[in-house]
């Protein structure tokens, strides 16, 4: 054990928490340094002392200020429970979070809105659907009318459905035609 | 009023909580001493203690819904306590700093001893105990509180560190340095 060993283990020693190994290394230590018995004894002395002084007491008047205050303070209305404090009928936390959020929505709100006074258009896909004139029947000519009532029986099973698609406008002669505006 | 005796720290702040009054009386007699003892022994000025002591017990009765019961009402009360003495400690500094900057040449500081105040004591005791406050003084605040707690207090190291909120190995360590610098300063 050395000299910052001891120092650390000093406190230990005298209130009796050091193991049965470790107390004989610190015994060992004494033995061989005489400043350490002397620092070990100053330090017992020194709590000792503490020990035994005296206890400071608070004036007589004390009490009555004391209770002079406390008056006082209930007579504040400040004085709430954390869990009663409400404002708007929200907890301030809570209130808080919506504030923030409330003020981040703004915020981004007043960022995405075009600051030059242009006027705001949104651009639509224009597709139109030109048919040939011949489509009154709504039949396609490939399919024959009991099949297709075969078709609306199996509609609950679904296998044979993409096989056969009735209404493929493609079929039918349809053409899309995309506006380029 | 039934005998308050009877009942915990812990029941009597249940009790006060839910709105007796008489518990937070008994709390009062139970810890006033115990606390204007570490309090002047931290800032070393009896009237100073006094309205520390004064400032807890009210934040006490203030606050009392801000005690949970997973901590201890004694470890609860010396955190209160110690944190005022520090706050306080920390503005009469700044105020002394303010007062020499704002003194002139010729201006001499003059300590009027409060001999009233001064504790009742035989002349011997008073003698080293006056030293020993006076070595205390000379420790900085994070070696003299736990020093204070473990050595007139005689609280545990469990509850020391819990009250200054630092690890226990580093409460150990800090009243084991904090001794033996009192030692040497003693000594000197």
């Amino acid at each position: 054990m050395d000299r910052y060993q001891f120092e650390d283990y000093l406190s230990d020693y005298i209130e009796n928490n050091l193991n049965p190994s470790k107390r004989k290394e610190f015994e060992e230590y004494l033995k061989a340094n005489s400043s350490g018995e002397e620092l070990v004894e100053s330090v017992r002395e020194l709590l000792d002392s503490m020990k035994s002084m005296s206890e400071i007491k608070a004036s007589s008047g004390f009490m009555g200020k004391l209770h002079k205050r406390i008056e006082a303070e209930k007579n504040r209305p400040s004085i709430q429970s954390p869990e009663k404090r409400t404002y708007l009928g929200f907890a301030p936390f809570h209130l808080g979070m919506m504030v923030v959020v409330l003020i981040g929505l703004v915020f981004v709100g007043m960022e995405l809105l075009p600051t030059d006074g242009t006027k705001i258009t949104t651009v639509q896909p224009n597709i139109e659907l030109s048919f040939p004139p011949d489509l009154s029947d709504p039949f396609p000519p490939d399919i024959k009318k009991d099949e297709m009532v075969k078709l609306d029986q199996d509609s609950s099973g679904v296998k044979d459905q993409d096989t056969k698609a009735p209404f493929d406008l493609e079929k039918r002669g349809a053409t899309f035609v995309k506006d380029q505006n | 009023m039934a005998n308050q005796f009877q009942f915990t720290d812990e029941e009597l702040m249940a009790r006060f909580q839910s709105g007796d009054e008489n518990a937070y009386n008994e709390i009062v007699f139970r810890y006033r001493d115990r606390l204007m003892n570490f309090i002047y022994r931290f800032v070393n000025d009896v009237e100073l203690a006094e309205d520390v002591l004064q400032d807890t017990l009210v934040k006490i009765f203030t606050h009392r819904h801000y005690y949970k019961e997973i901590a201890k009402v004694s470890t609860w009360i010396y955190t209160i306590a110690g944190n005022f003495s520090k706050t306080e400690l920390r503005k009469r500094k700044r105020r002394k700093i303010t007062q020499l900057s704002h003194m002139g040449k010729d201006d001499k500081v003059y300590e009027i001893p409060d001999i009233e105040r001064e504790p009742d004591r035989g002349v011997h005791v008073q003698f080293s105990e006056q030293k020993i406050q006076n070595a205390l003084q000379s420790l900085p605040s994070h070696f003299r509180s736990p020093v204070i707690l473990r050595d007139i207090q005689e609280l545990s190291y469990k509850d020391i560190s819990k009250i200054l909120d630092v690890p226990l190995g580093t409460v150990k360590s800090r009243i084991n340095r904090a001794r033996q610098q009192l030692k040497s300063t003693l000594k000197e």
